[in-house]
């Protein structure tokens, strides 16, 4: 009797995950036959090797790509427009500034998540909504020229004498990254205040509300450098030569690849705490109301699978949340990064930002 | 028929009234000239009858057609009214050469190009231009520049010609030969002209009538000599005729017998005692006496005043003796040599019948057809 | 007024100028007025992202918050009043600077007997040509200081002298940077003026005995007085609304504008607060635009080209010359050839920073897409990449397009201002045709966009559509062709069209055969302007373009934010010699000049 039902559990264990994988295979080949049958599928997105990933899909599955690369505020103000004038041109976006695109597209009804097959077998699921294309780093980095060692143990230091007028940063007023990611400064501001103890052995004296925006109009304060693009910060630090380099602050770390064509001496510090940096998520979205939504479905899918990922693979920085995708060789595993890097809440970055952003405006005009 | 029929036309411009219900009948083929100072409203009504400006108010008739009325909201717009209209500045079109200029009318009202050849040397001929067809009218003297703006006009056939100051950017040689020919081509061609002038001997020596206007408002409106001897008003008195008419305040008195007495300054000169003359009687007048209609002598004579010599300018065939009578300075012409020293007493005497008077307002008193017929024959006799 | 009476007096009044003024005010009001209307509407709106700084509040609610916040909260400071002063700062010393050297060339030039006048004076015009933060960059490339990292600039690394902080970036530089970029205006305007006097007037001062100084304060100054206003008016307002250079030369020193907080918050979706600054600025811009008027007057001293001036009034430099003409060369090809210089440089080379000669390659030109080469982009040099191509096709187009169209448009404008002078629709026009010029391209952009994506009445959506950027393209720039078009016509004196009225023309036949031919090269000039900006416009497009629409300039923002340079410096060297070659055929061709092209 229990052999019986232990091998009808077992058949039926066998038949559902056969299904399963039918299921998938079945879903896949559905989609493919639908996306097939409709029109040329338009993509926006804030990475431009969008356009590598496009004439890949276009060659397998021989369905048209119109792929458009946009800043993240382009992108959101043009899904935006497009959106309110009825005009449904894009079908499927990759967006960055995740609580911006949360309070103005999603949550307004006009972007959808969509979990694809392949995301469903193979990416965990905390990952699923909103889906994760890729988490993207910044790092704190400085000239191994000038710096024969990690010259920082607290991002504290980055507000001594020391680092007076060193200190390099992408202009938060642009930036809208740096904004969500000095909430989460604010949000954890007590250990930012424990770091500041550890550090200087004694409590850290606030003349603003937290420790986060204390920290913020320190390295204002401190003679900061505000510079228009990451690119620029990664060649000011890591060119060779230079009697008293400058450090940059949050860029972005994929500029590390530069590294052997510009002859940088530039590397991250590993030691700086409590945190190495932040990460926050590249992400696919549907437009609700895509024309070709089939085929939006089957690139997201794609992306999604190892070789639809392919032309990310190259840059290091860059982190693909299926595990699937191999990492970029000679980078610590994601994991390690995760533990390092802070990342920040959507819903209270998105209530904070304003703060942020006049804090700052507050601190860089006087 | 070019009969101009001007009714009670009046244009403002904003709070300021340029023209002053003025009515006015220009008859078919007359020359008719607009004369006054800058600014009396003469190049408007110019432009009103052109079609340039709309008029405020009023009526305008060309022959038997309303071209324009506000109440009945008639308007023929400029350009079909067959009027032709030579600007002050002449406004040639400086990138066309002078075939070009001429020609520019019928070329747009599409004739064929023999018959506007044909036409345009025909009209350069007649004003001596016919060698100038290359150019441009910058290379052109202000005189050829002239005659081709007038040629434009002529070429195509207007019934009416406007003529807006056309002399007045010419030397004084010059301008005298142009009114001639003008004068010439307003018989030749027939059709009815109206001029616009400052210059008061052009209007006496082109014109059939003349409107003479001051502040947008119509003085008098008669043929050039009875405007020269019965002048409506003070502002036409003293206006035209050169040198200016001498005028003194005075007093209109009873006089002895069947005349009046005019008491100006030192003179006490006769007037008819027509009805009209007695109404203003003890009134103030103005008495207005035309340089030419004085006498003088080194003599005393009977019926002339004594005065003495102020100034003497010999102008060639006429002497202008300026006389101190009293309070009063008088200008007389002279003919003939008299041979004066300055401060040399001397007697002046009027010419009884062509004595003007005007009443306190500056409208004339009118002598009577007796006095008036005389004057204008012993006027004819001078010509 | 009976009935009749006034049918007839609608009749007269229906003519050409009438008309078109009607049609131009009502398109104006629509595609300016409106914006500005939205503007002011949005500055009492609550915003998603703005909602959380104003407790309880929804977005759509009505609110003064921004109102307060940007000018007497306790931050005001920092948010408006600081930005405000260095705003004001920079654009009024640009204006003067522009003037100094604008109008110090203008009467070298003109009034003396310098050499070289047509090479000189054609120079002298280049600077606008070019992008305004290709100045900024030679600036940086030449002038940093370690403050900056980076490879060495150049002056450090020819002499080793460090230059200070305060020189290498911040006011000084910006102020620099854009007054070299801007004084070609003052310069054009200033040598028109200054030609179009009449030597008589100077000559009986002079025979009256009056002294060179004399002269110049009471007969030059008075007449060239209006243009200088003019000068000030358009070079103050550029510097009101200039977002790149201040941020690039600005950002480390910290120094903010206000185009700064204009951008920040638009971007960072905070258009209240955004909308708020723009209309500042757009107000400040009027102001001055009010007083440009006051001192004019009624424009009627505009002096027509009669040939009269001679050139007898040359000044003779005497031993000055040699060295003034020196320094007056110098300066030129600075300002020209060294920004354009730098840019063709980075285009050229290899690894960025790297001056040697053996880094210097044509990949990024012409070379293959590679990974190894270069920076390693996968892109095909520029002039094998097809999408650039078409890119700069569709710039050229949208040049062409909207040059011909502002130079119609303003030369119909010029006709209907000069023909109904005084009038109150006539004052109206010519305000409502330059108000344009005094906003904010990233806030005309934004709302532009807002205003032509949905379908209104009977306009359609234009959204993404190339007529979209013609359209806003043209409002942009339509204040230099009108200024070109009423400087035109009023050269032409109404009688020449009321002869040709006379002999029975209609409007048609009018503007063909008397009008347009008299204008032609002013018509042409005035072309040029817009085609040299549309060409140049990045702030504008950018938001406006669709990936189908693409322009030269916003598709190298794909390289810039990537940070490959040499990339987008090829593109603008390219776009920088089409508009010269442009520029040099049309002069040739068709006698345009600059100058008429802003009125002057």
């Amino acid at each position: 009797m229990l052999k019986k039902r232990i091998s009808l559990l077992l058949i039926a264990a066998l038949l559902v995950f056969a299904t399963a994988g039918l299921a998938y295979a079945e879903d896949l080949d559905e989609l493919i036959a639908a996306a097939q049958k409709e029109g040329k599928l338009v993509v926006y997105a804030t990475t431009s090797r969008i356009n590598l990933a496009a004439e890949a899909f276009q060659a397998k599955y021989g369905i048209e790509v119109e792929a458009h690369r946009l800043s993240e505020t382009e992108l959101i103000e043009r899904v935006y427009q497009e959106a309110r004038a009825g005009v449904n041109a894009v079908d499927i976006v990759l967006i960055e500034d995740y609580p911006s695109v949360k309070e103005l597209l999603i949550n307004t009804g006009y972007l959808v998540n969509y979990v694809p097959p392949v995301a469903k077998e193979y990416v965990p699921a905390e990952y699923h909504d909103p889906l994760v294309f890729a988490y993207i780093s910044r790092i704190i980095g400085y000239n191994t020229e000038a710096f024969e060692s990690d010259p920082f143990d607290s991002i504290w230091d980055l507000t001594t004498p020391e680092f007076r007028g060193r200190v390099m940063i992408r202009d938060l007023a642009i930036t809208g990254e740096h904004q969500n990611a000095f909430t989460e400064l604010i949000r954890r501001s007590d250990e930012l205040e424990a770091d500041y103890l550890r550090r200087f052995g004694e409590p850290l004296q606030l003349r603003e509300e937290n420790a986060g925006l204390e920290f913020l109009r320190r390295l204002v304060e401190n003679d900061i450098i505000l510079m228009t693009s990451d690119t620029r910060i990664a060649e000011a630090v890591g060119q060779k030569g230079q009697e008293n380099p400058p450090v940059g602050f949050f860029y972005v770390y994929s500029k590390h690849r530069d590294i052997p064509q510009k002859d940088l001496a530039l590397d991250y510090s590993s030691n700086i705490k409590p945190f190495l940096g932040y990460y926050y998520g590249m992400y696919i979205q549907l437009a609700a109301k895509a024309n070709n939504p089939n085929a939006a479905k089957l690139f997201a899918n794609y992306l999604m699978t190892p070789e639809g990922y392919e032309p990310w693979s190259s840059e290091v920085g860059f982190y693909s949340m299926n595990p699937e995708v191999p990492p970029y060789p000679g980078d610590m595993p994601w994991e390690w990064w995760k533990e390092r890097l802070w990342t920040y809440d959507p819903d209270f970055a998105i209530e904070h930002r304003g703060i942020v952003l006049d804090a700052w405006l507050r601190a860089v005009v006087n | 028929m070019a009969r101009i029929v001007l009714k009670n036309i009046t244009k403002k411009f904003g709070q300021v009234t340029a023209v002053d219900n003025l009515n006015l009948v220009i008859e078919d083929g007359s020359f008719a000239t607009l004369l006054g100072p800058s600014g009396c409203g003469k190049t408007t009504t110019l432009r009103m009858l052109a079609g340039l400006e709309d008029p405020t108010s009023g009526e305008i008739w060309i022959g038997d057609k309303c071209v324009f009325s506000s109440e009945k909201g008639h308007y023929v717009p400029p350009g079909k009214r067959e009027m032709g209209l030579v600007f002050q500045s002449y406004a040639l079109w400086p990138h066309l050469n002078v075939f070009d200029n001429i020609a520019f009318g019928h070329k747009i009202a599409k004739r064929p190009a023999q018959e506007i050849k044909e036409k345009v040397f025909e009209i350069a001929r007649v004003l001596q231009i016919h060698e100038l067809l290359d150019r441009y009218p910058s290379e052109l003297s202000g005189g050829q520049q002239q005659r081709v703006a007038i040629a434009r006009v002529l070429v195509m056939k207007p019934k009416v010609l406007l003529l807006d100051e056309p002399l007045s950017n010419l030397d004084s040689k010059l301008r005298m030969d142009m009114r001639a020919e003008l004068k010439r081509l307003h018989l030749e061609t027939g059709s009815t002209i109206v001029y616009v002038t400052h210059d008061q001997l052009e209007a006496l020596t082109m014109s059939s009538h003349v409107a003479v206007m001051d502040s947008g408002r119509l003085q008098q409106w008669a043929p050039p000599m009875e405007i020269y001897n019965a002048p409506a008003n003070v502002f036409t008195a003293d206006f035209i005729g050169n040198p200016r008419i001498n005028l003194v305040e005075g007093v209109l008195k009873a006089g002895s017998g069947e005349e009046l007495l005019i008491e100006a300054g030192e003179l006490r000169l006769p007037f008819p005692k027509t009805s009209e003359a007695q109404r203003y009687l003890n009134q103030k007048v103005t008495l207005g006496l035309r340089a030419e209609d004085m006498l003088l002598s080194k003599e005393p004579q009977d019926g002339f005043f004594k005065g003495t010599v102020y100034s003497v300018l010999p102008a060639g065939s006429e002497w202008y003796v300026k006389v101190q009578l009293g309070e009063e300075v008088l200008t007389v012409t002279i003919y003939s040599d008299l041979d004066l020293r300055l401060d040399e007493p001397i007697w002046l005497g009027v010419q009884k019948n062509k004595i003007k008077c005007f009443n306190q307002n500056g409208a004339a008193i009118s002598p009577g057809v007796h006095f008036q017929k005389e004057a204008a024959s012993a006027s004819e006799g001078a010509i | 007024m009976n009935l009749r009476a006034i049918s007839g007096k609608i009749r007269r009044n229906l003519n050409p100028q009438t008309i078109l003024s009607v049609i131009f005010i009502v398109i104006l009001g629509y595609v300016v007025v409106v914006p500005l209307g939205v503007m002011i509407q949005e500055t009492f709106t609550v915003h998603p992202m703005e909602r959380f700084q104003i407790p309880g509040s929804l977005p759509g609610d009505f609110t003064t918050h921004h109102w307060w916040r940007t000018f007497v909260s306790p931050s005001a400071y920092s948010f408006f009043y600081k930005p405000l002063i260095n705003t004001l700062i920079i654009s009024t010393s640009i204006a003067i600077v522009s003037l100094v050297i604008g109008g110090g060339l203008a009467w070298l030039i003109v009034r003396t007997d310098l050499p070289f006048k047509k090479f000189l004076s054609n120079l002298a015009t280049v600077p606008y040509i070019m992008p305004s933060w290709a100045m900024s960059l030679a600036w940086i490339t030449l002038f940093k200081n370690p403050r900056i990292g980076g490879s060495q600039g150049l002056f450090q690394y020819l002499t080793g002298i460090t230059l200070p902080d305060w020189f290498s970036y911040g006011l000084f530089p910006i102020i620099i940077c854009l007054s070299l970029h801007y004084f070609p205006f003052g310069f054009m305007l200033i040598a028109g003026a200054l030609r179009n006097i009449d030597s008589q007037l100077e000559e009986s001062a002079e025979l009256l005995g009056a002294s060179r100084a004399q002269i110049l304060r009471r007969i030059v100054f008075p007449i060239v007085m209006p243009v200088i206003f003019s000068t000030f008016l358009l070079t103050f307002s550029r510097g009101l609304g200039t977002f790149g250079t201040p941020s690039f030369l600005g950002g480390p020193v910290r120094t903010y504008v206000l185009s700064t907080m204009l951008h920040a918050n638009l971007v960072g979706q905070r258009p209240g607060i955004g909308y708020l600054v723009a209309l500042v600025m757009i107000l400040m811009g009027a102001l001055i635009l009010y007083m440009d008027h006051k001192m004019l007057g009624a424009r009627k001293s505009f002096v027509t080209i009669s040939g009269k001036s001679g050139r007898s009034g040359l000044t003779k430099l005497g031993k000055a010359k040699v060295p003034i003409t020196i320094i007056v060369t110098a300066f030129l090809l600075a300002v020209t050839v060294v920004p354009f210089t730098v840019l063709a440089l980075e285009s050229l080379m290899l690894i960025p920073g790297n001056y040697s000669l053996s880094n210097l390659s044509l990949h990024y030109w012409i070379g293959p897409p590679s990974q190894n080469i270069g920076v390693g982009s996968g892109e095909p040099g520029i002039l094998k990449n097809t999408a650039i191509l078409k890119a700069l096709g569709n710039s050229i187009k949208l040049g062409v397009v909207v040059s011909v169209i502002c130079g119609v448009a303003g030369m119909l404008i010029g006709y209907t201002v000069v023909r109904t002078r005084g009038t109150f629709f006539s004052k109206l026009l010519d305000q409502m045709a330059f108000l344009p010029y005094l906003m904010p391209s990233i806030a005309f952009g934004s709302i532009f966009l807002a205003l032509f994506a949905v379908q209104r009445g009977p306009i359609p959506s234009l959204y993404g559509t190339f007529t979209l950027l013609v359209i806003a393209c043209v409002v942009k720039y339509l204040p230099f062709s009108s200024r070109a078009g009423i400087g035109a016509m009023m050269q032409i004196g109404p009688e020449l069209e009321e002869a040709a009225t006379m002999a029975g023309a209609g409007w048609i036949t009018r503007m063909r055969k008397i009008i347009l031919p008299l204008q032609k090269s002013s018509f042409f000039s005035g072309l040029l302007l817009p085609f040299i900006s549309a060409m140049r416009e990045l702030s504008l497009v950018v938001l406006l373009v669709t990936p189908g629409t693409q322009v030269a300039t916003a598709i190298t923002l794909r390289y810039t934010d990537r940070g490959w340079y040499p990339y987008t410096n090829a593109v603008m060297v390219l776009i920088v010699l089409a508009v010269l070659v442009t520029t040099y055929i049309s002069r040739k061709l068709m006698g345009t000049d600059l100058a008429k092209g802003i009125g002057g």
